[in-house]
C-alpha cells in the first residue's frame, strides 16, 4: 500500500481494512494483511486479479460511525439520494491530489431527451448522449466524447419463461437478427456488429463469432419448434433506441415466423440488456459481463484461447444473444476542459476541469 | 251439420279468405315495393361509397404528389444519387413527413425498392418492396386499396404512389390513409344504415377482422356465410340478417367487394339498412287484416244467421210440414213467402198434401161404399138363412092349420120351436155385429203373454184331441225371458183366441198348430202358424178387411177384432202365408202402449 493513505474523512486507510474490504467482495481469494501490505492468496492462477480488482464492485469502502461511507477517490459522496441525485465533494486527501473540480452535482434517471433539455439550457456541463446521437450532434458541431465500444448491447432470455425454452428457437432468432441494419440505420453507424460477449478491440477474436442474417437455417431450426405463444420482448422505455432495436429485432423475427411483441419493461420471454464491461482487461470484462448477465461463476482464464473457451461455452446455450458493442458517449459543454474519455467508458471526473467566468 | 250451419260455415270461411287474400296481396306487393326501395337506397349507398372512394383518393393523391414535391424527399433523392448512398439518417424521416402531411401511411422507398423509411412501420427499414417497381410510370396513377403489413397485423390502406426522379434513379414515395373504422365513420349515411368493413384475410373467415364504425362488430358469426359467399365470388351481394329473435332486428346487407389493383380481394364493404320498417309495415298489415278478418267473422256470422234464416225457414217449415204429413196429418199447410225456388217447392208440397188428402177421402169413400155393401151382403147372406126357415116354417103352419087341424097342434108346436130357435139365430147374427160396433177401449196392466198364450192353448185342448177329428199337434215356443207388457187380458186373450181359432179352422185334416212368443226391436212378437193349405196374396191382402171371410159360414169380424185389439194395444199385426204351407199370424206388441191407444195403466 502506499504510504499515508487517508480516506476522505482524513482517517487512515489501514491495510486490515482493505484486506476485510477484499475479502467480501472477493470470497474465493484469501486476502490478509501484513503490515503496510495486502497478501492476496489464490488456488489458481489469476493473470487478470488486478484487472478484476480494479473493477467497481471491488471499490473499498469504509462505513463510518454516522452510517455513512468513507473512500480514498478523488471525490466524496456529500449527498446520495438513490436514483435521483448525488452531490460529489473534491477530497482534500486524495493520495493522487486534490481534484480541480470542487463539486460536481449528477442527476439519475433522466431521460435522454430531459438531458439533452438541460443541457441546452446551460444546466448540465455534460450530458449522456445515445450513441445513434453521436453523428447528427458532431454535424451540429458539439462536443461529444465518446469511448471504444464497450457496453454489450445483448438479447437475454428469461431461462424462467418456457415460451423461449427451446435452445433451437433462440439460435433461429439469432440467426434471424439483421445487425448490421441495426447498426448502420439504428445507430447511425455507431459501435460495432459482433457475435460475442466481448468486443473485439478487448478480446481480439470477437470475428468468429458468426454475426451475418442465415434466414435459411434460422427457419429451419424454427420449424423443428413445436408450436408456442408469441414471444414477449422488454426494453427501456426512457431510451428510444432501445426501443427501435426491440421492434427491429421483432421485424426479423417475423421473417422466421417468430412473433415477437415489444413491452416496455416488466416481465418478458426476453429483454434487451445493455452492460458495462468496466473493465479493458478480457478476463475482466468477461467476468463483469457473466456475472451482470447472471451466467454464472466463470474459469479465470490464464490464456487468450481459454478466454474464448470460455466466452463460447457462455454463450453456446444461446441464452444470451449479443448483437453489438456500443460506446458510452458524453456531449459537453463549452467550459468543460480535459474530459479524456477513457476506452473501457466511464467518468473520467478526477482530470477535468470547467473554465470560470471571465 | 244443418244447412243454416253450412251456410254460416260457408260465408264466414269466404270472408276470412277474401281477407287473407287481400291482405297477403298487400302485404307481398309492400315487400316487394319496400324490397326495390331497399335495392334503390343499397345502390345509392354503394355509390355513395365509390364517390367517398374516389374524393378520398384524390386526397391522398394530392397529399403524397406534396410530400414527393417536399424539400425532404428531395434530399433523400440527392443522396440517392450519390455513389454510396447513406439512408441511414433518413431512417425517422417518414414519421416526420406523414405527422406534418396528416397521413396515416408514408412509406420512401429507393430505386431498388429498399425501404429507407416508413411512417407505419420504422423498424421495417431495409426491407423490400418490390411492387413499387412493377409500375413503370406512377405519374397519373389513381389511388387504390392495398392491404399494408403492420408490426401488429396488417390494414387496409388507400394508397397513392409517386415517384421522384433524379439521375435517372426514382425514389419512390407511398402514402395514404387506413381504411378502418375512421372511414366508415366517414361516411354520410342515412338512418337505419351502417356501415361494415371486413379485412380479408384468406380463405377463412376472421371475426376479428371485421368492425364497424366503432371498431367492433357483435355477432361477426351471423355475417360470416355472406363473406365467405363473397370471399369465394368477389362480386356485389345482398342478404338479409336477422340478429336475434325479434324480426325487426333483420337488416338487409349488400356487400360490396373491395379489390387492390392487382384484382387480389382485400376486403368486404358491407352496408347494412334496416329492415324494421318493413317488419313493422308487414306487422301492421297482418293487425289490420286480422281486425277485418275477425270484424268480418262477426259481420259474417250476423249476416250469414240473418240470410240463413231466410233462407232455411221456409225449408225448415217444409221440413216440419213432411214430418207432419209422415205422421198422419195431412192437413198441414205451408206459408207461400216468396216466388222463388223454395216458394216453388212450398206450393208443390202443399199441392201435394191437398192432392193426397183428396186420393184419401175418394179412397175412404170408396171403402166406405165397398164396406156398406159388403155389409149389406153380409146382412142379407145372414138374415136371408133364417128368414127362409121361418118362411117355411110360418107357410107349414098355415098348411097344416088348413089342411089338417088334427095335426096343427103337434106342427105348432115343432114350428113354434123352429120359430124361436131361427129368431134366436138372428138375435146371434145381430148381436155378433153389435159386438163388433161396441169394441171396449183396452184396459191395461201388466200381464205375461207366454201365461196367455197357455191358457188359450190349454182352452183349446179338448178340441185339439177331440174323438173322430184328425189330431193336430199344439207346439208352444215361448221365450222365457220375454218381458211382462201392459195390455187388456181380456181383450188380447179374445184376439189370440180368434187365430187359434182360425187356425183350427185351417187344419180340417190335422196339422200342428204353433203359438210364438218373442222379443224383436223392443217389441212383443206374437205368433200364431198353422199347417193348413194357406191363403192367396189377393185373400191376404183383403184379409183384414171386417165381414170379408175366406169360410163358408164366417161373418169376417174375426180377424177385424184382432187388429182392431192390436191396434188399440198400438201394435201392428201381419200375415204371411205361402199355399199347402200354413198361414202364421204375426202380432208385435210394445211393452207400454203410446198413451192415447189405452184407456188406462194398471200394474
Amino acid at each position: 500500500m502506499r504510504p499515508g493513505l487517508k480516506l476522505d474523512d482524513g482517517s487512515p486507510l489501514t491495510a486490515g481494512a482493505v484486506a476485510s474490504a477484499l475479502q467480501t467482495t472477493a470470497p474465493d481469494l484469501r486476502v490478509k494483511a501484513a503490515a503496510d501490505d495486502i497478501v492476496i492468496d489464490s488456488d489458481s492462477p489469476r493473470p487478470s486479479l488486478a484487472a478484476e480488482l480494479a473493477l467497481p464492485r471491488h471499490a473499498i469502502a469504509i462505513r463510518r460511525p454516522d452510517g455513512g461511507f468513507a473512500a480514498s477517490g478523488p471525490f466524496r459522496v456529500a449527498s446520495f439520494q438513490s436514483g435521483r441525485h448525488a452531490e460529489l465533494r473534491a477530497n482534500d486527501f486524495c493520495w493522487a491530489g486534490r481534484p480541480f473540480l470542487d463539486t460536481i452535482q449528477i442527476d439519475f434517471n433522466k431521460n435522454l431527451r430531459e438531458q439533452a433539455l438541460d443541457f441546452d439550457l446551460g444546466k448540465a456541463d455534460a450530458v449522456e448522449v445515445s450513441p445513434d446521437q453521436i453523428r447528427r450532434l458532431a454535424q451540429d458541431g458539439r462536443r461529444v466524447a465518446a469511448s471504444a465500444p464497450t457496453d454489450l448491447l445483448a438479447l437475454a432470455f428469461d431461462p424462467h419463461h418456457a415460451a423461449a425454452g427451446d435452445a433451437r428457437l433462440r439460435q433461429g432468432i439469432a440467426l434471424a437478427i439483421d445487425r448490421a441494419a441495426i447498426q448502420s440505420v439504428l445507430l447511425q453507424r455507431q459501435g460495432e456488429v459482433s457475435g460475442a460477449l466481448l468486443p473485439q478491440w478487448i478480446s481480439g477474436y470477437a470475428f468468429l463469432f458468426p454475426t451475418a442474417v442465415d434466414l435459411t437455417t434460422a427457419r429451419q431450426l424454427r420449424n423443428q419448434v413445436a408450436a408456442f405463444a408469441p414471444l414477449t420482448l422488454a426494453y427501456d422505455p426512457s431510451d428510444p433506441l432501445s426501443r427501435a432495436i426491440a421492434e427491429r429485432i421483432a421485424v426479423n423475427a417475423r421473417d422466421i415466423n417468430v412473433t415477437v411483441q415489444p413491452v416496455a419493461n416488466g416481465t418478458a420471454d426476453m429483454s434487451l440488456v445493455r452492460v458495462a464491461l468496466d473493465s479493458p482487461s478480457g478476463a475482466g470484462a468477461l467476468a463483469n459481463v457473466a456475472a451482470s448477465l447472471d451466467l454464472g461463476a466463470v474459469a479465470a482464464p490464464t490464456a487468450p484461447d481459454q478466454l474464448y473457451a470460455s466466452e463460447r461455452d457462455l454463450l453456446a446455450p444461446a441464452q444470451i444473444i449479443p448483437l453489438l458493442h456500443i460506446p458510452e458517449a458524453f456531449v459537453l459543454g463549452p467550459r468543460v476542459r480535459n474530459w479524456t474519455e477513457p476506452p473501457a467508458g466511464g467518468f473520467p471526473l478526477a482530470d477535468v476541469w470547467v473554465e470560470g467566468e471571465r | 251439420m244443418s244447412l243454416r250451419k253450412k251456410l254460416l260455415a260457408l260465408i264466414a270461411v269466404t270472408v276470412l279468405a277474401t281477407v287473407a287474400l287481400v291482405g297477403g296481396i298487400v302485404a307481398i306487393r309492400a315487400r316487394q315495393a319496400f324490397e326495390s326501395l331497399e335495392d334503390q337506397r343499397s345502390r345509392a349507398l354503394a355509390d355513395q361509397f365509390r364517390r367517398e372512394f374516389t374524393r378520398r383518393g384524390l386526397e391522398v393523391t394530392r397529399q403524397v404528389e406534396s410530400v414527393a414535391s417536399g424539400e425532404v424527399a428531395q434530399r433523400i433523392a440527392v443522396a440517392q444519387s450519390q455513389p454510396t448512398p447513406d439512408f441511414a439518417q433518413f431512417v425517422n424521416e417518414a414519421q416526420a413527413i406523414a405527422a406534418a402531411h396528416q397521413l396515416e401511411f408514408l412509406e420512401v422507398v429507393a430505386d431498388d425498392g429498399t425501404l429507407i423509411s416508413s411512417a407505419q412501420w420504422p423498424a421495417r427499414f431495409g426491407y423490400k418492396e418490390d411492387w413499387l417497381q412493377q409500375e413503370s410510370d406512377w405519374t397519373s396513377q389513381p389511388a387504390f386499396l392495398r392491404r399494408e403489413e403492420l408490426a401488429d397485423g396488417s390494414a387496409l390502406a388507400l394508397i397513392a404512389v409517386r415517384a421522384l426522379r433524379l439521375n435517372d434513379r426514382n425514389l419512390y414515395i407511398a402514402g395514404g390513409h387506413r381504411v378502418g373504422k375512421d372511414f366508415l365513420a366517414g361516411l354520410a349515411l342515412p338512418a337505419g344504415t351502417r356501415a361494415l368493413l371486413y379485412r380479408s384475410a384468406g380463405p377463412q373467415f376472421v371475426p376479428q377482422n371485421l368492425a364497424d364504425s366503432s371498431g367492433f362488430a357483435a355477432q361477426p358469426d351471423k355475417l360470416q356465410p355472406l363473406i365467405t359467399r363473397v370471399s369465394a365470388h368477389p362480386v356485389e351481394t345482398s342478404d338479409t340478417i336477422q340478429w336475434s329473435d325479434d324480426p325487426a332486428s333483420a337488416e338487409s346487407i349488400h356487400a360490396i367487394p373491395l379489390q387492390g389493383r392487382d384484382g387480389s380481394l382485400l376486403g368486404i364493404l358491407l352496408l347494412a339498412s334496416s329492415r324494421r320498417e318493413l317488419v313493422e309495415l308487414i306487422q301492421h298489415i297482418k293487425t289490420i287484416s286480422l281486425s277485418v278478418g275477425a270484424i268480418g267473422i262477426v259481420i259474417a256470422v250476423l249476416f250469414s244467421g240473418w240470410a240463413a234464416r231466410r233462407v232455411t225457414r221456409p225449408v225448415e217449415h217444409l221440413a216440419a210440414a213432411a214430418r207432419e204429413v209422415g205422421a198422419g196429418d195431412w192437413r198441414v199447410h205451408v206459408d207461400v213467402n216468396s216466388d222463388d225456388e223454395i216458394g216453388e217447392l212450398a206450393t208443390a208440397f202443399n199441392n201435394m198434401t191437398r192432392e193426397l188428402i183428396e186420393q184419401r177421402e175418394r179412397l175412404v169413400q170408396s171403402e166406405r161404399v165397398a164396406a156398406w155393401r159388403e155389409l149389406a151382403r153380409r146382412l142379407a147372406h145372414e138374415l136371408k138363412n133364417p128368414l127362409f126357415p121361418l118362411q117355411i116354417t110360418v107357410e107349414n103352419l098355415l098348411r097344416a092349420r088348413e089342411q089338417n087341424p088334427a095335426q096343427f097342434e103337434e106342427v105348432f108346436q115343432e114350428s113354434t120351436s123352429t120359430l124361436l130357435a131361427e129368431i134366436s139365430n138372428l138375435k146371434g147374427i145381430i148381436g155378433r155385429f153389435s159386438d163388433f160396433a161396441k169394441m171396449p177401449r183396452p184396459e191395461l196392466r201388466g200381464i205375461a203373454v207366454n201365461d196367455l198364450a197357455r191358457d188359450v192353448v190349454k182352452l183349446f185342448q179338448a178340441q185339439l184331441t177331440a174323438p173322430g177329428r184328425p189330431e193336430i199337434k199344439a207346439a208352444l215356443q215361448l221365450d222365457d225371458a220375454l218381458p211382462a207388457i201392459q195390455a187388456d187380458p181380456d181383450l188380447l186373450h179374445r184376439a189370440l183366441s180368434n187365430l187359434v181359432l182360425n187356425a183350427l179352422d185351417a187344419m180340417p185334416t190335422g196339422g200342428t198348430l204353433t203359438v210364438r212368443t218373442s222379443q224383436h226391436d223392443g217389441l212383443v212378437r206374437l205368433e200364431v202358424g198353422d199347417t193348413g193349405s194357406g191363403l192367396t196374396p189377393e185373400e191376404c191382402e183383403r184379409l183384414f178387411t171386417p165381414y170379408y171371410t175366406t169360410k163358408q159360414h164366417g161373418t169376417g169380424l174375426g180377424l177385424a177384432i184382432v187388429q182392431s185389439v192390436v191396434s188399440d194395444h198400438g201394435g201392428r199385426i201381419s200375415v204371411r202365408s205361402q199355399p199347402q204351407q200354413g198361414t202364421t199370424f204375426c202380432i208385435d206388441l210394445p211393452q207400454r202402449p203410446p198413451a192415447e191407444s189405452a184407456r188406462g195403466v194398471h200394474a
